[in-house]
């Protein structure tokens, strides 16, 4: 994480930005990937993230890192997405119990993976944005909390405080579905 | 508060190994006598079992070698997209040019069916100074546009020949022959205007 400050670079130049897209496109895509469910809504979250860096590349003033940077378009794209489609449940976990047990029988093949697929997708969903967001970015990306807490403009101890309020969800959440 | 209930709070930082080596190791002694903070790690554990593999596969390489020029394509897209749908898409503007028809509408209306409007700017005391506003005003087959308050802002086209003002338009101060017009000059292009031509 923060490994380059993306001084001097020009998105303007072909090369220059084809070299931050592939770098930074995999990073990208897993964090949105991990905030909404389907690739298509990954995919144009992630289109739109570049998009608007490369458009607004004269305020990017260096203070952290450029995928920080780009991390925080992404994440903000995503919850303005999420607010229009609603990709985030306001329902709490328990009333989602109900809804996951008569989900569609699953395949036979690779059923365990796809079981536990279907469970992690559905139980972040009844997570708060943020939480999820948190959750991601320490999971997926492993993050510093320090590191989040700057991403998301907030404190290290209050990104610590949502992984712990997510954790425990989806620990009730786990407990309560006795899964395995 | 009791070891237990210090320890049952720091057990999501035990499991993530967050904790300072010397509380790991205590709280690691404590879950060999303690049977509750020991489920709890152990649901814990498979918590993060299950959500710390992403429930998604990446995609190929490809996907993210292609993702550079379709991003471009899009960024070309919308910049097409832009001079069209800025009218149409924004419903903000879209209401305030509604607004701004109906209002120059009703002003044109006004002008062209009240006596007033055979004189355009009649009772304008400083002579070329108007408090005309309106935009593409059409009168008398002539076609004048007024985006501003000042008519020193406006310019005209003349047929010197036939001495009649085909066109007003905005100042342009590459324009030498109206941007020379004297005082008196503009006060003749005001009467002429407003009173012989248009009428």
């Amino acid at each position: 994480m923060g490994d380059d400050k993306f001084s001097g670079v020009d998105f303007n130049t072909e090369r220059h930005f084809n070299r931050i897209v592939l770098k930074y496109g995999e990073r990208i895509y897993r964090t949105v990937r991990g905030m909404v469910g389907t690739h298509e809504d990954a995919d144009d979250i992630v289109q739109e993230t570049f998009l608007k860096a490369y458009k607004n590349i004269d305020s990017y003033r260096g203070e952290a890192d450029i995928g920080t940077w780009l991390t925080r378009i992404a994440l903000n794209l995503t919850y303005s997405r999420s607010r229009r489609k609603k990709l985030f449940s306001d329902n709490p976990v328990e009333d989602y119990m109900e809804k996951i047990s008569s989900d569609t029988v699953l395949p036979e093949v690779a059923a365990e993976e796809k079981e536990r697929r279907m469970i992690v997708e559905n139980a972040l969903k009844t997570l708060p944005e943020k939480q999820r967001a948190v959750f991601v970015l320490r999971l997926y990306e492993e993050m510093k909390f320090s590191e989040i807490g700057a991403l998301m403009g907030t404190t290290e101890s209050a990104s610590r405080a949502n992984f712990h309020q997510a954790m425990t969800k989806l620990k009730k959440f786990v407990s309560d579905k006795k899964l395995k | 508060m009791t070891n237990h209930s210090l320890y049952k709070t720091k057990l999501n930082d035990f499991v993530m190994e967050e904790l300072p080596k010397n509380e790991q190791e205590e709280i690691k002694a404590h879950l060999n006598e303690c049977s509750e903070c020991s489920e709890s790690i152990n649901l814990l554990k498979e918590t993060l079992m299950i959500f710390s593999a992403p429930n998604f596969d990446m995609p190929q390489k490809s996907y993210f070698a292609s993702l550079a020029p379709r991003v471009r394509e899009r960024a070309e897209q919308k910049e097409k997209k832009v001079s069209l749908s800025f009218l149409f898409d924004n419903r903000w503007v879209g209401a305030f040019a509604s607004l701004l028809l109906i209002v120059s509408s009703a002003f044109l209306l006004y002008n062209l069916n009240s006596e007033e409007s055979e004189i355009i700017v009649q009772d304008e005391p400083d002579y070329y100074y108007s408090s005309i506003q309106s935009e593409n005003y059409t009168i008398s087959g002539l076609s004048a546009t007024f985006s501003s308050d000042d008519w020193e802002l406006l310019s005209a086209v003349i047929d010197e020949e036939i001495g009649e003002y085909l066109e007003i338009y905005q100042y342009d101060s590459d324009d030498d022959q109206i941007e020379n017009l004297s005082e008196n000059e503009w006060h003749d292009f005001y009467e002429n205007f407003s009173k012989e031509n248009i009428l």
